[in-house]
């Protein structure tokens, strides 16, 4: 039932009935008069306002320790106020900020400036310092540029610990450590790190925020970075990158943001702060010294310029030592002079050369030849040298089979059997080689007139004979004609040293009777059964021509031979100059 | 959890580091006191139910060469004000360090820690002096860093106060 309601109702009795309502005022009079005064409390607008405004501040106080539903609620309306007050008129919120920009501002530039001055100073450290000599050194060995060094020498570092400080009390908020990193009792090295930084501060009158912002010891440090409510506390091995610095104030200012509530309340209570490890693992960052890397691939490349130096040195050498002993054999060859040998590029030799020299590619091997691909300029000449002499002598004398010469000083001496022609010939020529002044032929016997003389004689002689109208040779007459076979070697080899060609008829004839056309085809036959015989027995049978004459001219000179004598079959030998000479060297 | 920062403040040798040696294990060497000025120290106590980690902040004695830093003071949940019963000068210099703290950082809970009760026949500090203090409200402990009597207690009673006193 509504208030309303009741004061309706209590009217209406009043009217209908007084007792009514004295019994009622009598029954629940103090309550009807609280009920009333409520009534009017929670109907008139303006007492409501008024009391509510009586609590507004405490229930405010109260939701907020409870949650931040309150600051929820009046974030967007603050920032609509703002924008608003902003939008009409600035100066009230210039006014209020000029106190908290100014030092802001101030600070700002002075960490830039300090970051600039760090990074000059890093700068001229680089470029003076006995270290960046020693950079510059490793750059020049390993082939990397100078700065990539500088980079893996300088960025080498490791968070090892993070703290989050409570500013004002100095206890812990929430500690990160990197792995394997052995660390004293985050709780205290927290306060006695805030208590250090107090001292500081005090011992040097600087204010909080300008206090200690790193502790350097060797090569560790402890960066600190404060905010408003709390500190970040990082504890680096090694040097601090530009980033880390950044990155450390990003951590605190994003801490600050999510947890300022918590922060601004701190009393002591750990619960809101679980999740900060979290928030700052990801601040242990840690760049690993890059290993010494072995520089393989130049010890490779060194060792293959080594071997390939080596390689081509030795091969240089030898290429130089046998082009030494190529131009040592061409020299020491007979008929040979070098004039001038080069191996720049190809490899040429100059000079000159005697035509009866041997072949300079015989004289330095196959195999050389193919190596060296030599350009030959050789000039011809006549050497005097005693091998090229004799050489020059056999040359232009060709002296024949059985027959040797030998040089002793500018004389040539012939030795062996000789024919007279050719030592005629010899005689006359011999001194007009070059080197050679005498011919002496002491030693040569002349033996081929005679044998020659000999055979011619023999063959002659040799006459077979033949029964009537038979070209059958008897046995008495084939032993004649198996004697004349060496007479016809001997004048096939005589021929061949006296430089004369033999030939030798076999005349076959028949005796008067018979006609002649019988007596010339017997008398053919006759000789051709001699030649054949002949043949058959080693005669050279090209020198050998059978020819039958039929019977002798009643007329002539023979006319008065007997019959037996005229069955015959004798040999004529024929003597010419050699039309094709055939000297043997 | 709850971290409370307590710290203990006193005239020179009145056994402020004694009381807390008794108490805790320390990793810090006591040159801090003499380089810093303070030495800090840690112990997780269970309060009721309540977990609390006690970090404490035992400051230099002071004496004629250095001065109390009340920077240490600051977030203090309270303070510790240690004199030695058998010099009656110590209480004098404790009180004196007591509003020297209250003018530096304003108000802060503190209990009075009177030590050396092992050697009660030499104290100087008379029980009237003591009951007069009680009177005005002085929280007051009694024990022995020696001994090692009342140690506990006292720390753990003013960090019950604290924490309570916090809560409200």
């Amino acid at each position: 039932m509504s208030l309303a309601d009741t004061r309706a109702k209590s009217d209406s009795a009043s009217k209908t009935s007084s007792e009514w309502q004295r019994l009622r005022s009598l029954l629940l009079g103090a309550e009807q008069a609280s009920l009333h005064a409520l009534a009017n409390k929670v109907g008139n607008r303006d007492n409501l306002a008024r009391s509510v405004a009586s609590v507004l501040a405490e229930a405010t106080a109260i939701r907020t320790r409870q949650d931040d539903g309150i600051t929820r609620a009046f974030a967007p309306i603050i920032n609509d106020g703002l924008q608003r007050s902003v939008r009409d008129n600035p100066q009230p919120v210039v006014d209020a900020l000029y106190p908290i920009m100014g030092p802001a501002i101030r600070r700002s530039i002075a960490e830039a400036l300090a970051d600039m001055m760090q990074a000059f100073n890093r700068a001229v450290e680089q470029s003076l310092s006995p270290r960046a000599l020693k950079w510059r050194l490793d750059a020049w060995r390993t082939g990397q540029p100078y700065a990539q060094v500088v980079l893996l020498n300088t960025l080498v570092y490791r968070v090892e610990q993070v703290f989050l400080i409570h500013r004002e009390t100095g206890l812990l908020l929430g500690h990160a450590q990197a792995e394997h990193v052995v660390v004293q009792d985050p709780d205290m090295v927290s306060s006695m790190l805030t208590a250090i930084r107090d001292f500081v501060g005090d011992s040097f009158h600087v204010s909080q925020e300008d206090g200690v912002e790193a502790i350097r010891l060797g090569e560790l440090s402890v960066q600190v970075r404060v905010g408003p409510k709390a500190v970040l506390a990082a504890v680096v091995r090694g040097n601090v990158p530009q980033s880390l610095r950044a990155l450390l104030s990003e951590t605190l200012e994003r801490i600050h943001h999510s947890h300022a509530v918590a922060l601004s309340r701190f009393d002591g209570e750990m619960a809101p702060f679980a999740d900060i490890p979290r928030d700052l693992k990801p601040c242990l960052l840690a760049q690993a010294r890059a290993r010494a890397r072995v520089p393989w691939r130049a010890y490779v490349g060194l060792a293959l310029l080594v071997a390939g130096s080596a390689w081509w040195l030795i091969e240089r050498h030898e290429s130089a030592a046998q082009w030494r002993a190529i131009l040592t054999q061409i020299e020491n060859e007979p008929g040979f002079m070098v004039v001038e040998a080069g191996s720049d590029g190809a490899h040429v030799v100059r000079g000159l050369r005697d035509p009866l020299a041997r072949d300079p590619r015989s004289v330095i091997g196959a195999a050389r030849t193919r190596a060296f691909d030599i350009v030959w300029d050789l000039k011809p000449y006549l050497s005097m040298e005693p091998q090229l002499v004799l050489a020059r002598a056999r040359s232009q004398l060709k002296p024949p089979n059985g027959v040797t010469l030998h040089l002793e000083g500018s004389t040539l001496r012939a030795f062996g059997i000789a024919p007279e022609a050719w030592l005629r010939e010899a005689r006359r020529r011999a001194p007009l080689v070059a080197g050679i002044t005498t011919f002496d032929d002491g030693a040569v016997e002349v033996r081929d007139r005679e044998a020659l003389n000999h055979a011619r004689q023999a063959l002659n002689q040799a006459i077979l004979y033949f029964e009537p109208a038979s070209d059958a040779l008897s046995d008495s007459q084939l032993a004649k004609l198996d004697a004349v076979v060496p007479s016809l070697i001997v004048l096939r080899d005589a021929a061949t040293t006296a430089q004369m060609a033999y030939s030798v008829d076999i005349v076959g004839r028949a005796d008067a009777p018979g006609s002649s056309e019988f007596n010339m085809h017997l008398s053919q036959s006759r000789a051709e059964t001699a030649r054949r015989y002949l043949v058959a027995h080693g005669a050279p049978a090209k020198m050998l021509r059978a020819r039958g004459i039929g019977a002798i001219d009643a007329a002539g000179p023979q006319a008065n031979e007997a019959d037996d004598a005229q069955r015959r079959v004798n040999f004529e030998v024929i003597a010419a100059p050699a039309e094709t000479a055939d000297p043997a060297p | 959890m709850i971290q409370l920062k307590l710290c203990m403040v006193g005239a020179f040798a009145v056994g402020k580091s004694s009381l807390v040696q008794r108490y805790v294990q320390s990793i810090f060497s006591e040159k801090y006191h003499t380089t810093v000025g303070v030495k800090i120290d840690k112990k997780d106590v269970a309060l009721g139910a309540a977990k609390v980690r006690l970090m404490i902040w035992d400051l230099a004695g002071e004496d004629c060469f250095s001065a109390l830093r009340p920077t240490f003071m600051r977030g203090a949940a309270g303070y510790l004000l240690v004199a030695d019963g058998t010099r009656a000068h110590t209480l004098d210099a404790a009180l004196d360090l007591s509003r020297q703290i209250e003018a530096a950082q304003g108000p802060l809970p503190f209990a009075l820690v009177l030590n050396k009760e092992d050697l009660l026949d030499e104290w100087q500090i008379v029980t009237p002096h003591i009951d007069a203090l009680e009177r005005r409200g002085v929280r007051l402990f009694r024990c022995s860093a020696k001994s090692g009597a009342g140690v506990q207690a006292m720390f753990e009673h003013f960090a019950l106060g604290s924490l309570k006193g916090r809560a409200s």
